[in-house]
Parts: C-alpha cells; structure tokens; sequence
C-alpha cells in the first residue's frame, strides 16, 4: 500500500491523532501530579510549638524579681519613649518569583488585619515583631486576589516548599534571611491567630494568604495559607 | 521638716514580711511597682510586718524623685511601708507611713508617694486593669497624684478626660499611636503641664502620673508602661477575587478531546476509503 493511497493517509492521520491525544492525556496527568498537596514540610507545627497561652503582663518588659530589693528608673515621658522598630520593606522569594513591596499595615475596624488593596503590595503587621525583634513572629499577608487586578503578589505561595529561600529587607537595606519549613491550608474559621500573630517565643517568618474554594457569596476564599520560615545565616 | 503621715485601712490582716516570694505561692504573687512623686525628697523604702523598720527591711534606697521601681513580686497580704530621707536611721520617724496597706495576691498595684490636694507627702496603691485590649488599641490611664486642684486631661488640646482629682485616676482604651497629652486647671485650656508626646502603645497600659506641687511650679508627668496586654488581629483577610484558574488542564483536555474524536473520524474515514 503507498502513500498515495487515500485509505492510508486516513489511517496514517487517525494514528497521528491518537498520538497527539495520548500526549495530550499524558501532559494532563503530569499536571496533576504536580498539584501542590494541601500541606507542605511541617505544615503548621512549627507554630504549633509555640507558648499558646494568653499574654500575661510584663511589667515594662521585664519579670518581677523575687528578691525585696528594686531598682528604679526615669519615668519622665521623654526617657521611657522607644526606639522606633526598623520595618521590613520588600520580600522576596527568588524560587516563587515572588517580588513585593512591604508596607506596615494595623486593624480594620472589624478586628482583621488589614491587607493592601494593591496585589503588588504585602502587609506588615506593625504592631508584632520585626525581622530584627529577636522574638515573636514577623507576619506579613497579601491578597491571592483582586477583583479589581488580577493575581496577588503572594499567589504562589500556594507551591512554597520547604527549603526554600526568603529574604525580607529592610528599609535601611539590611537583607533577613529565611528558610521555609512547613506551608499548611486551613479553613479561615480556625485560624490560629494567637499563634500566628505570637510576640513571644521563636522568631519565626510567616506569610499568610488565602486559597482553597472561592465562595462567590462571600466575595472570599474559603481557607488561609499559611507558610512558616525560619531564620538562617 | 519631716511630716508623719499614718495612713490607716482595715483592721490588720497577717501581714507578710518583705522576704523572698515563697515559690508555692509565686504564681498568687502580686505584682509591684513603686513610684516616687514627692518633689525634693530622695528617700529610702521600707517594708515590714510590724511599724518597726529595720535595716533587713529595706526595700528601695535612694530613691529619686520622678523615678519608677522595675516590678517586685510580693505575696498577697497587708504590708506596713514607711519612706525616710535617703540615709536615715529608720528606727527614727518615717516622712510618710502607710499602714494595711492591701496587696491582693495576683494583683497588679502601683504604690505611689505623691503629694495630696494640700501638699502633704503621701502613699496611695492603686490597682492596675490588666485586661486585654482590642487589637490596635493601647490603654490611656491618668492619675492626678499632684498639689493640685481638680484638672482635665487634653489630648491633641482637647479634654479627653474633665474634673479629675486627687488622689484619682482616669481611663481609655484608645487606637495605638502618639498623643499630645496635656494637664490644665479644670475647666480651662491653658497647660500647666505638658504638653508632650505620650506614645499610647499597642497591647499595653500607659499610666501618666501628674505629680509635684502647682505652688512650687514643679508639676510634672512620669509615665509607667505595662506590656502584654495584646490581642490578636481576628483573621487575614487575603482575597476578594477567584485566583484566575490554570488554563493548562482544560486546553490539554480539549486536545485530547479534539485528538481522541479526530482519530476515530479519520479511522473511519480509512475504513469507508478502503472498501
């Protein structure tokens, strides 16, 4: 039979159809095997180790002494204001491509951490720790999502892994460097924010956006993620 | 000249000598700051469970005026405290003495010397509100501790708190951030302290003593701070739209689709072609 043959050149085209399908079927399951897991590294535990009980108060920082004796300090306002932190200004997180500007962000009148509309742009939040604090967690958050514009700068942290690099700068230009240890989804109700937004105890890096199901009603995601880093080098 | 003020309470308690906070009873223990309002007057503190003082009783010594202790830890009981001139014999009379004065176990007190509406040196405890704040919020607390008639409290120039008196206090939780604080004669604007910048922390209580004497021109602001009062933001709200879906799956399921339906047509096509 030859080329030229017009039964042939259907079967040879059907065959090459199938080819083509088969590749096509195959590419499929190699995208979902890829498919990031729900949970990554230690997932959560590396939050989850952290004193989960309510802050009690210190007494200007300091534990009281047990001993009679007390030693006294200048109290006039201008000799007990602080230092102001130095804050972060930009993550970076070369494995993710993640490339953002950090402002420090407060409280929305509903008790929520606020996140900056623009995608591009993460929160800090101000009133935890600092990359320089030595204790407590640096927590910075920005929107997968906006309706307005697309993707967010943290939509890949949905793929973060363990071992990969952050880096946060400050604004005086002194580069902190992390590495990741667990990313971890969880639904938005159970939320752990006493221990995400914990001011003692290791200073750990977490970053938090959302994912998981988009609930139309709510104009919201349904889950957190949430990624932990440790300090390194 | 030395003034002795007994300042008396309730009828006496068992009251607990200044030692080592047993370890049992740490976790009851009352938290303890002093501070030291009275202008003019360095001095040394002493605790004991009777009015003899001795030297095993010490308790602060040279201490300033304008100046706060670090806390101390205390079990909860009823405490005699007496305050000499720095230096002296405190078999001798004390400058000011108060007498039952009641630490609750697992409280959190400020004892203040300061002087009264009229000038005498006193010690007044007050008990501090350790309840969490709001996230974002910081408490504001004023106590008018000086020689001073009634006065109000502004913020940023207006009275945020009006009519306050000696030996009282005033508070609000306010959003964290600096104030502008200053005292004026009630019912005016005019400051006789202040102003100046108070920094209402997140998560913490900021306790402005007005102290020292309006007749002496020596009123003045001491400010104590009490961390950890801090809650948590209440979620992160991070995503008002969809992620925009991953196109790679459905294209590569229309190709094999579109393949699967192309090599069944065309096989057909070979098999009807070859007849």
């Amino acid at each position: 039979m030859s080329a030229s043959d017009p039964s042939g050149r259907w079967k040879a085209g059907s065959t090459a159809a199938a080819l083509v399908c088969a590749a096509a079927l195959v590419g499929l399951g190699g995208w979902a095997v890829s498919r990031p897991d729900d949970a990554a590294g230690e997932g959560f535990s590396a939050l989850a180790t952290e004193t989960t009980a309510p802050p009690s108060p210190t007494l200007t920082g300091t534990d009281p002494t047990p001993s009679a004796r007390a030693t006294a300090r200048p109290a006039d306002p201008q000799a007990v204001r602080q230092d102001a932190t130095v804050p972060p200004s930009r993550l970076r997180i070369p494995d993710l491509e993640v490339d953002a500007t950090v402002r420090p962000v407060g409280v929305q009148p509903d008790g929520a951490m606020v996140i900056p509309a623009a995608p591009t742009r993460v929160g800090w939040y101000r009133y935890g720790s600092a990359p320089t604090d030595p204790e407590g967690h640096t927590v910075i958050a920005g929107h997968v999502a906006t309706i307005e514009d697309g993707p967010g700068a943290l939509a890949p942290l949905v793929e973060a892994e363990e071992g990969m690099v952050v880096e946060v700068v400050d604004g005086d230009g002194t580069v902190h460097r992390y590495e990741v240890r667990g990313r971890e989804r969880i639904s938005k109700k159970r939320l752990p924010t006493d221990e995400i937004f914990a001011r003692d105890g290791d200073p750990l890096l977490v970053l938090v956006t959302c994912g998981g199901e988009y609930i139309p009603e709510l104009g919201a995601h349904r889950d957190n993620i949430v990624v932990t880093a440790e300090p390194v080098g | 000249m030395r003034r002795v003020i007994a300042v008396s309470a309730a009828a006496a308690a068992a009251a607990l000598p200044f030692a080592l906070a047993s370890p049992a009873s740490a976790a009851d223990d009352a938290s303890v700051v002093v501070v030291h309002g009275v202008p003019d007057l360095t001095v040394d503190v002493y605790g004991s469970a009777d009015d003899e003082y001795s030297s095993e009783e010490l308790l602060l010594e040279d201490f300033e005026p304008g100046t706060i202790t670090d806390p101390v830890a205390l079990p909860g009981g009823t405490y005699n405290l007496a305050v000499f001139p720095a230096g002296d014999d405190p078999a001798g009379d004390p400058a000011i003495e108060a007498n039952d004065v009641d630490v609750p176990a697992g409280a959190n007190i400020s004892v203040v010397a300061h002087l009264d509406e009229s000038g005498t040196p006193t010690l007044t405890p007050f008990v501090n509100d350790t309840a969490p704040t709001a996230a974002g919020e910081g408490r504001l607390v004023v106590r008018h501790t000086a020689a001073a008639p009634a006065v109000d409290v502004l913020a940023g120039g207006e009275p945020v708190f009006t009519g306050l008196t000696n030996p009282n206090e005033e508070s609000a939780d306010l959003p964290a951030g600096t104030v502008s604080a200053a005292v004026a004669l009630a019912g005016t604007t005019d400051p006789v302290i202040g102003p100046a910048d108070v920094d209402v922390q997140e998560g913490a209580a900021t306790i402005v003593y007005a102290w020292g004497s309006a007749e002496d021109g020596n009123l003045a602001l001491a400010v104590q701070t009490i961390d950890g009062l801090h809650s948590s933001p209440s979620g992160v709200p991070s995503g008002t739209a969809e992620v925009p879906g991953d196109t790679m799956p459905v294209a590569l399921a229309g190709v094999a689709l579109a393949a699967a339906l192309a090599a069944g047509l065309m096989g057909l096509r070979a098999r009807r072609v070859r007849a």
